[in-house]
Parts: C-alpha cells; sequence; structure tokens
C-alpha cells in the first residue's frame, strides 16, 4: 500500500473557506453551550459575526474554480447565490432578538442549526456533483425542519413534519433522477453528463425525460412549482413569521442554482420538450399562485402563495436560457429579498401572544384595518413593501420584473411575456387588498400597541435597512445588475 | 467448483429463508427466517468479491436493521397467529403484477445502462476495500465529511425536538 500523494495547493482550499466558516462558528456555539448557558445576543453576535466572515472569504475567491478533485465548483454563479444566502441570513439573524421571549432561541442549538443550513445550502450551490448537491440539501433541509418546530407551538410541529415528509418524498425522487442520469451517462457531475449527453446528440430520449421527471418534482418540492406547491402555505403559516420569509428565499435560491445547472443544457435541446415542460410548470406556477392568493383570509398565506407566484416568475429564467435572462433572475431575487423578508418581518414585529383577531389566523387582514391612523409609520412601510412585491414602479422588484419580462421578449417567448404581464397585473389586486385595508378602512378596536408588541432596536433596524434598499433600488440597480453581469457570464451561463 | 457449490447452497438457503417468511402465520418465524435470509445474501457478495458490500449486508441489514424489527416485535405478542384478512382479491392481483414487472425491470436495468463506465478506474491490484477507501477519501472526501456533519444535525434535531411542551404562553423580555 503506498499513500496517494497530492499537493496541498491542488485542493484549492479557498473554495470550501466560507462553508468551513458557517460550519466552525456552528460546531463554537454547541461547545460553548456546553460549558456555559449564556443569552441569545451572545448567540445572535457569534453568527453575525461568522456570516459576515463567511461573506469575507467569499470576496477572496479570486479565481474562479474547481477544488477537492473537482468536487467543489465555485464559479460566479455560486459566488453570487452564496452572497444572497448569507446576505438573507444577516438580515434575519436579528429578527431574532425580539421583544417576546419565544422558546426557541433559550436554545444554543437554534442558531447552530441555523449555521449548519447555511453550510448545506453553501455546498448545494457550489458543485455540480449530484452527491453533493443532495448531501447539501439534506444538511440544509432537516436543520431547517428542527428550525420550523422549534417554534413551540402545534402548529409548527405539524408543518415541519408536513415539511419533513414532503421534503423526504422529493430527496426519493432527487435519488431516483441522479440514479437514471447515472445509468445515461456513467457520471454525477453535471458537466460531464452534459458532455456526454450532447456527444451522443441525446441519443437516449425517452430515458433522459424519464429522468427530468423525477429531477422536475424533486426540484419542484424545494421551489414550490406547481402542482409540487401544496405544502407551502400550510409549512409558511405554522413556521414563525421570519422563518417563513426565509423560506421563501433561500432554500428557493439554493434550488434555483441546482436547477440552472441542471436544465440549462436540456431545455436547450433541438426537440425542445423539456423547455416546453418548463414553460408549463412556471406558467401554472405564477398563474395558480396568483389565483389562490387572490381568496386568502390571511396575510401570511397570502405571501405564502404570493411567493409560490414569484417563484413561477422566477422560473421562466431557466427555460429561457439567455444570459439576460439569467442574471434576471439572479437581480430579481436578490430585490425580492430585501421585499419579502422586510414584509414577513411586519408581520412578525406585530406578532401577538393569542390571535385576538381571528380563531385561526395571527395576522387576518382585519388586523391591520385602519392601521394608518393608529401607526401611520408602520402602515406606510408594510405598503411600500406591498408595491413592491407587486411590481410598481420606482421600488425594488419592479425592476427584476422588467429585466425577465425584457429578457422574454428578447428571446421571443413572446406569449410567455404575454403571461408574466398578466400575473403581474393580477398580483397587484391581493398586495393592494392589504394596502386599502390598512388606508380606506376604519380601524379596529386596539390601542395600536398590537403592531410594535414584538418590536425592539433590532428589529427595527432590519425593517429599516430593508426599507430604504426597496426606495433606493433605483439608484443601486445599476451597480448591482453589472455585478451580477460579470459573474454570471464568467460562469458561462 | 467450489464457487458454484457455495452459490447453489447460498440460493436455495436463501429462497427457503424468504419462502418460510412469507408463508409463516408467525411473526417471530418469519422475522428469524428474515434475519437469516439476510445473512446468506450476503454470502452472494463475497463469492463475487465484493467484500465491502459483504459486510455492509451483514451490519446494516442483519444487524441493525433486523435488530430494530426484533426491539418492535417485543412490543406486540409475538408468539400469537397472524390472521390474514385479504379485503379484494383484485388487489392481490394487482400488487402481484406490479411486483412482477418491478422484477423484470431491475433485472433489465443493467442492459440498458451498458453505456456507462466507470469514471475511476480501480487499482487492479488492490483489494475491494482498499479501492473504495481510495476513492472515499480523494475524490468524495467532502461528500463524506458533509454526510458526518448532516448525521450530527439529524442527531442533535432529534435530541432537541424529544421535549413535548407545545404552546407555552409567551412572556414579554425584560429589555
Amino acid at each position: 500500500m503506498e499513500p496517494v500523494k497530492f499537493d496541498l495547493v491542488a485542493l484549492n482550499l479557498n473554495t470550501i473557506m466560507p462553508m468551513l466558516i458557517t460550519l466552525g462558528g456552528a460546531l463554537f456555539i454547541l461547545i460553548i453551550d456546553l460549558f456555559k448557558k449564556l443569552d441569545k445576543q451572545f448567540y445572535v453576535t457569534v453568527s453575525m459575526a461568522t456570516m459576515l466572515l463567511a461573506i469575507y472569504a467569499i470576496f477572496q475567491i479570486n479565481s474562479a474554480g474547481r477544488g477537492f478533485f473537482d468536487v467543489m465548483l465555485v464559479d460566479g454563479v455560486a459566488v453570487i447565490s452564496q452572497l444572497i444566502i448569507l446576505g438573507a441570513s444577516v438580515l434575519f439573524m436579528p429578527l431574532a432578538l425580539t421583544g417576546f421571549r419565544f422558546r426557541e432561541f433559550k436554545f444554543a442549538e437554534y442558531f447552530a442549526f441555523f449555521l449548519f443550513m447555511i453550510a448545506g445550502f453553501q455546498f448545494m450551490v457550489s458543485t455540480d456533483n449530484l452527491i453533493l448537491i443532495f448531501l447539501g440539501l439534506e444538511t440544509g433541509s432537516l436543520a431547517l425542519y428542527a428550525l420550523i418546530a422549534m417554534h413551540n407551538r402545534q402548529k409548527s410541529l405539524e408543518s415541519a413534519l408536513k415539511y419533513f415528509t414532503m421534503g423526504a418524498f422529493a430527496a426519493g425522487l432527487f435519488a431516483f433522477g441522479s440514479m437514471i442520469f447515472y445509468g445515461i451517462t456513467g457520471s454525477v457531475e453535471i458537466g460531464q453528463m452534459k458532455t456526454v449527453i450532447e456527444g451522443n446528440n441525446f441519443s437516449n430520449m425517452p430515458l433522459i425525460l424519464l429522468g427530468t421527471a423525477f429531477m422536475i418534482a424533486a426540484l419542484g418540492f424545494k421551489l414550490s412549482i406547481v402542482p409540487f406547491h401544496t405544502w407551502t402555505p400550510d409549512v409558511y403559516e405554522g413556521a414563525s413569521a421570519p422563518l417563513a420569509g426565509y423560506m421563501s428565499i433561500v432554500p428557493k435560491i439554493a434550488g434555483f442554482v441546482v436547477a440552472l445547472r441542471f436544465f440549462d443544457f436540456l431545455a436547450m435541446a433541438d426537440d425542445g420538450v423539456v423547455q416546453t415542460l418548463l414553460w408549463i410548470a412556471a406558467v401554472a406556477t405564477m398563474t395558480i399562485g396568483n389565483i389562490l392568493a387572490l381568496v386568502q383570509d390571511g396575510v401570511k398565506r397570502m405571501l405564502a402563495y404570493s411567493s409560490v407566484s414569484h417563484a413561477g416568475f422566477v422560473m421562466t429564467a431557466i427555460l429561457m436560457g439567455t444570459t439576460q435572462a439569467h442574471v434576471g433572475m439572479f437581480l430579481y431575487w436578490t430585490l425580492f429579498l430585501f421585499t419579502n423578508l422586510g414584509a414577513f418581518a411586519m408581520l412578525w414585529i406585530s406578532r401577538h401572544p393569542s390571535k385576538q383577531f381571528d380563531i385561526r389566523y395571527d395576522h387576518p387582514f382585519t388586523k391591520f384595518s385602519g392601521m394608518v391612523k393608529i401607526n401611520p409609520v408602520a402602515a406606510v412601510m408594510m405598503a411600500i413593501f406591498m408595491l413592491s412585491l407587486a411590481g410598481i414602479p420606482p421600488f425594488a422588484v419592479y425592476w427584476g420584473k422588467l429585466y425577465l419580462i425584457g429578457a422574454a421578449i428578447n428571446s421571443d417567448h413572446l406569449y410567455l411575456a404575454l403571461i408574466m404581464a398578466i400575473n403581474s397585473a393580477i398580483a397587484v389586486y391581493y398586495y393592494l387588498k392589504l394596502v386599502v385595508f390598512m388606508f380606506l378602512k376604519d380601524p379596529s378596536q386596539n390601542d395600536g400597541t398590537i403592531y410594535n408588541m414584538n418590536g425592539t432596536f433590532p428589529l427595527r433596524l432590519v425593517l429599516i435597512v430593508a426599507a430604504v434598499f426597496v426606495i433606493a433600488s433605483i439608484a443601486t440597480i445599476e451597480p448591482l445588475s453589472a455585478f451580477i453581469q460579470t459573474h454570471v457570464v464568467a460562469s458561462g451561463f | 467448483m467450489f464457487e458454484a457449490i457455495a452459490f447453489y447452497v447460498f440460493s436455495a438457503l436463501t429462497i427457503v429463508m424468504f419462502y418460510v417468511t412469507v408463508t409463516t402465520n408467525n411473526a417471530l418465524y418469519a422475522l428469524s427466517a428474515l434475519a437469516a435470509g439476510m445473512i446468506f445474501i450476503s454470502g452472494f457478495f463475497f463469492l463475487l468479491d465484493a467484500d465491502f458490500l459483504g459486510v455492509i449486508q451483514l451490519i446494516v441489514y442483519s444487524g441493525a436493521v433486523m435488530a430494530m424489527y426484533a426491539f418492535g416485535m417485543m412490543f406486540f405478542d409475538s408468539t400469537k397467529v397472524v390472521k390474514e384478512k385479504t379485503h379484494s382479491a383484485r388487489n392481490v392481483f394487482i400488487l402481484t403484477a406490479l411486483s412482477a414487472i418491478i422484477i423484470v425491470a431491475i433485472l433489465t436495468a443493467p442492459v440498458i445502462a451498458d453505456n456507462a463506465q466507470a469514471l475511476f478506474q480501480p487499482f487492479a491490484d488492490k483489494g475491494n476495500v482498499e479501492n473504495l477507501g481510495y476513492v472515499l477519501f480523494t475524490k468524495y472526501l467532502i461528500p463524506f465529511e458533509l454526510a458526518a456533519v448532516m448525521l450530527l444535525v439529524a442527531m442533535i434535531a432529534g435530541i432537541v425536538l424529544a421535549s413535548k411542551k407545545m404552546d407555552i404562553p409567551l412572556e414579554k423580555d425584560a429589555q
């Protein structure tokens, strides 16, 4: 037995540095917890420091490249998506410093899970090896199930179990899909698969389609693509508000990156079957998500369906397959991040120990009626987030929608562009419904403290950051899209 | 010669054991026969020079899974004879046919996947386990370590969520 010799530099340790930092932070929190019980302020600080350090480490990766025997692939797409994941996490973390004492924040494990989850999703986006994608996805998801269940209500446990069952099913589908593609190409790496499949000119089409069906279903669960979206509203309703907002952003961007890597070459096949499949999925997702959002009574459920619809909107970028569409996808998601997290943080700040307006919902529409007369600042802020989600200029998501519809027209998907425009118009109705409740209805019987019951300085700071970004997006859009453009082009999408 | 004899002995034993598992009315017999069948299957792996898979089969299936089944059985009266209730003959027929189709698919799958070639040629002069070790600790080092992290997360989550206190009223934080 002679040992295998390799150079340490050839491993390219830089590629896993960001994940190593987050994992190290998680283990540090777990170990500290063994010796001394500390306040949540300490854990929030450690987590924030860890995530900022990880962001710094991402900027230190100068050259896009592979590492660890070609398993790690840190290209521009991986860098942007890791920045989105960590950025959303940095915004999310201060929301733990609430006015009420929630049980989950008493556990150091909550923060450790959070960092483990980030590391899992980071691994998922920075590889094209299906085995590592699977493991990253499962690490992230397992930690996320636990985070949801720790909110300590019957409903949270129920939603965590629902998500877990669905997620386990999706994991099985992912494994089957990978198996079929391994059978066709003899590789578990997407780059190699592309070479083999394009090399024999899509000769195994029935098998490729079977594998694609499994993959669409598996990723569809994570991205809440219709008809795999049914868990979304229930799980968001059971999870705490910021976690629901977080779930609508971070696991989905990780899923989108995998979908981008996986479907990019399949959608470009000559016969266009895969492209048509994705077209149907995307159109169904945005339309059905929108229509179901119209009839909701709870704001959180409405936002859940709206995030389904937004996912469908962004899904179109993958089937278009042009560079402009891919840039639009990341741009849209960055803008959506601030808006959606802001909207869910508004619900979090008004979280109340009892459900005094409705027997089922924490946040029914009636809770916000006449809010402008009681708490004008909060009402205006909520209205800004709603208008941004509706895609009304000059707020953030408008630019994303503009970019994506423009990409659809440029790539000759005129019907798609039309459907996207119509859907944006439908969406305005239910977002404005909340604005109407806040600005035009008479106030319900309350003294206004409920809108700020859970509020503290850190929560308000997060809201202010999100709102400033949403309003100032007209100024940041140029440098942001230029930054995304360079990275997407550099990684060849 | 030796291999042929061993193959037929193991096949006969495996089939007999699984036959007992399916036909017996006693849960305890079924369980023991299943465990024995699993152990005999590992014999095939050793015959095919897949030592590692053989050991895994012994440890995971025969050891862990069967032991868990056995613990599960302890909660029931396992000496009682189980009466089978068949609700509809049609369901039985459909399920049998489906299983048959799946077996055919499994057997033909290697034929379809002919063009799959091993990306990493194993070292010809090394044994099964050594080859696996080489791949696992070079190419698949990162997935291997991440799997460890995943198991850690699952374990901690299991411990944390074991507490059953739900819907505790919220208190205002002193800030």
